[in-house]
């Protein structure tokens, strides 16, 4: 499940973020829509978890206390996950439905249960969409970003569009293979690629 | 100090101060004000008569040192409603009353006149004012003149222009340490203070302290009980983004009722989650994490400022930005905030409001999305009191009526907020059987079973789930006696030390011998006493009903609809 070692034979081009002292953290919100893994069959939750920087066992078994597999919460880091479904973690969430939907939640019964079920199409795909929230995204997202994460191009232009105010600080250079980006309100991502490696320089300062 | 009870009748304009009656020594917060509204006041009058009563009520707990025991409650017969109501929120008043020796404020009859007034409560007693300075004036404004009237010190309870209007979704403001207002929103209570023509309520500072029977015991309950708040792993994310840390889960969940209900995803949740809430709130140089009353130490509250890192609102809750954001489409956190801050100052009830809005949108009154629309329909209609505004100003239902709109999402006239009850079934029983309309505060995730309700039957079944949500709300209305802000109930649920060191607090600070049993026989009292004055009014179990639509219309991504069968709603009741 290592992605940079599934890059080589999926080859895509390379947007490299380099963050400004100190900011590396504030990139969490580009995981809140989602990144893709390689994924050719059906395999433990856990198992891809394992595969990432950054999520070691005690961490996942400790932290993550939300689960939605295509928008069903479920109990269990040993559930199946598949190609094309979308995973979503988070950390424990207050209100009755953050209990509701907590892992285990003792309030779980109060649910609406639609079935999980391995679609039969599930072989089509070749990725599944993994979405990070709030304290999970914050711990993770520079192990992630340093060994680079596989985002689509409309998720990838969205979230520069949207922090088109915010980058000027964030950032200090954005560089697609060789060629900086300029880091204004329209940064133009190539049309014609639908599959980026989104990655930042290691920035020890940072961490 | 000797706690007392502060009677202010309007309709001669006297005010007396009374005993504590026995039968209500142990009561605070919620318990205390349904109780006074259960025993004083007519169920069938009309809300905004003569008949109705206004009572204020700090916490159990309120004025001690007690971490996040900061909350005022504040009751009456809803106007947006017609049932019982309580409605509670944070700000300095609580402290401060109960400080004073306030355990109730009761307001009642009507004044003659046009007249306006406001009241000033001390050390002495309360005395009346007529007042011409505020009328008319937003919250903030209020509260700036107030400030500069007295000192920055004095506790503000106030009413906007809505309350003065009387609008049902009208709310009641109470300021905060930084100035800033918090809200007992919902339910209209402010029509009702503005029905008295109080105009608001001035706190005087004192140095007077509550008194603690056994000190030693309540600084090391109070000790283990801040503890297990501090090491939560929910206080951690609350205070990082707020509660609206939650649109993403619940758009992920299928459950983030979105243009007008008619989804549960919500395709700009990302523009407005907690998460890009937070980044933009550091880079504006606002406060991520802030509290509501002094003492609290989640601090689920924030500052969010504008473009110009100017201030625009605080305690920006998950509700209100659902309410403004996914159910009207509206995917720009500016205009939401901007909105939020102009409700805040008319004085209306964010979800009731933004909710109303939503109604009016699919009405035709403004494309969904549109943001600047809203808040220049809340500036020049709302605010004014023109037709129109008076119509979006009492509430969902009335705009669903003055617009011809049958997707119209309340329970007992007051809007659903945040969670869709199709895809999360069991938040839909409490909104179908709350005493007080759809409310998601009624039925909160508190440890059932150290409080002795835990479940007896299949939690799977319709049955167990109404049982739950039944337990739930017993221990949600003992809570909400304690003047403990709800966010405790994280730590209650994870810590099996924190409940009863909230027992604890509670038994040194009257020297009471008080049991979890007895505080699920508070709530279930509080409960009982809400429901038979429901049932007095006019109610029956045909009003534990959500609408029509949610039977019929599947909601997207997961296709599901409300399938609770009444005979099980019904259920609730048999306790
Ligand atoms: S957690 Fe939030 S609502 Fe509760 S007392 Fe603190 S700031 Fe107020």
């Amino acid at each position: 499940m290592d992605t940079v070692n599934r890059m080589k034979t999926t080859p895509c081009p390379t947007i490299t973020l380099i963050p400004a002292p100190g900011q590396s953290k504030r990139l969490a919100t580009l995981l809140q829509r989602g990144f893709l893994i390689p994924c050719a069959e059906p395999i433990p939750l856990e198992t891809v978890l394992l595969g990432l920087p950054g999520f070691t066992r005690e961490y996942i078994h400790n932290r993550i206390e939300t689960i939605f597999i295509n928008g069903t919460a479920a109990d269990s880091l040993a559930q199946s996950v598949w190609p094309g479904c979308t995973v979503a973690l988070s950390a424990a969430m207050p209100g009755l439905a953050g209990a509701i939907f907590r892992k285990g939640g003792p309030h779980a019964s109060l649910r609406t249960p639609p079935p999980v079920s391995l679609p039969a199409d599930h072989n089509r795909h070749e990725f599944l969409t993994l979405k990070l929230f709030n304290l999970v995204a914050d711990d993770c997202v520079q192990p992630l970003l340093n060994r680079g994460i596989l985002m689509r191009n409309p998720t990838l232009a969205r979230f520069f569009k949207n922090r088109a105010d915010q980058l000027p600080q964030i950032l200090t250079a954005i560089i697609l293979n060789r060629t900086p980006i300029p880091i204004n309100r329209a940064i133009q991502l190539p049309e014609n690629q639908d599959l980026f490696l989104v990655r930042t320089e290691s920035d020890t300062a940072d961490t | 100090m000797a706690e007392k009870i502060y009677r202010v009748n309007m309709t001669n304009l006297t005010t007396s101060t009374e005993p504590v009656p026995d039968k209500w020594l142990g009561l605070g917060g919620r318990g205390l004000t349904s109780t006074i509204v259960a025993e004083e006041v007519e169920p069938t009058c009309h809300p905004l008569g003569g008949k109705n009563k206004l009572v204020v009520a700090p916490g159990l707990l309120s004025g001690t040192v007690a971490a996040n025991s900061g909350r005022l409650s504040i009751g009456a017969k809803s106007p947006l409603t017609g049932t019982i109501k309580e409605a509670n929120s944070g700000g300095t008043a609580a402290q401060m009353l109960a400080k004073l020796g306030c355990k109730a404020l009761i307001i009642e009859g009507l004044p003659k006149g046009d007249a306006w007034y406001t009241l000033l409560i001390s050390e002495d007693g309360v005395t009346i004012q007529e007042e011409q300075e505020l009328v008319g004036k937003g919250n903030f404004d209020v509260v700036a003149t107030i400030g500069k009237r007295t000192d920055e010190k004095h506790g503000i309870i106030t009413i906007g222009p809505a309350g003065e209007m009387k609008l049902s979704a009208a709310n009641i403001s109470i300021k905060d340490p930084d100035s800033h207002l918090r809200s007992s929103g919902r339910g209209g209570l402010g029509a009702v203070m503005g029905s008295k023509r109080v105009k608001c309520i001035i706190i005087e500072p004192t140095d007077a302290k509550v008194e603690i029977v056994d000190q030693e015991k309540f600084t090391e309950a109070n000790r283990a009980f801040t503890k297990a708040l501090v090491d939560n792993p929910i206080s951690q994310a609350l205070g990082t983004y707020g509660t609206n840390v939650l649109v993403n889960i619940i758009n992920e969940a299928g459950a983030l009722p979105t243009r007008n209900f008619t989804s549960g995803q919500f395709d700009g949740h990302e523009e407005i989650s907690g998460e890009t809430m937070h980044d933009t709130i550091v880079e504006r140089a606002g406060k991520p994490k802030h509290n509501c009353h002094k003492g609290c130490v989640i601090q689920c509250s924030q500052i969010y400022n504008d473009k110009e890192k100017k201030y625009k609102t605080s305690g920006f809750e998950y509700e209100s930005i659902w309410a403004m954001g996914a159910d009207c489409c509206v995917d720009n956190l500016d205009h939401i905030a901007e909105a939020d801050h102009l409700m805040d100052d008319i004085g209306v009830d964010s979800i009731e409001t933004s909710v109303a809005m939503g109604v009016a949108m699919e009405g035709g009154l403004l494309e969904f999305g549109d943001g600047e629309g809203i808040c220049r329909i809340l500036r020049e209609d709302v605010a004014k009191g023109t037709p129109l505004g008076r119509i979006i100003g009492c509430g969902a239902a009335s705009v669903g009526r003055a617009f011809g709109v049958t997707r119209v999402p309340v329970v007992k006239n007051q809007a659903i907020p945040a969670y869709d009850p199709r895809a999360v079934k069991g938040i839909g029983i409490t909104y179908a059987t709350s005493t007080q309309g759809a409310d998601h505060t009624m039925g909160y995730t508190i440890a059932t079973n150290i409080l002795g309700v835990g479940g007896s039957v299949d939690p799977l079944s319709h049955e167990g789930q109404v049982e739950l949500s039944r337990n739930l709300q017993i221990a949600t209305a003992a809570i909400d006696s304690t003047g403990m802000c709800l966010f405790i109930a994280f730590a209650a649920l994870d810590d099996e030390k924190c409940l009863p060191a909230l027992v604890d607090m509670i038994n040194a600070r009257f020297g009471a011998d008080l049991t979890a049993d007895d505080v699920t026989n508070l709530g279930i009292s509080i409960l009982k006493t809400e429901r038979a004055f429901n049932e007095a009014a006019g109610f029956t179990n045909k009003d534990d009903r959500l609408p029509e639509f949610f039977y019929e219309e599947p909601i997207a991504p997961h296709n599901v609809v409300w399938d609770i069968p009444d005979e099980e709603l019904d259920k609730f009741w048999d306790f």
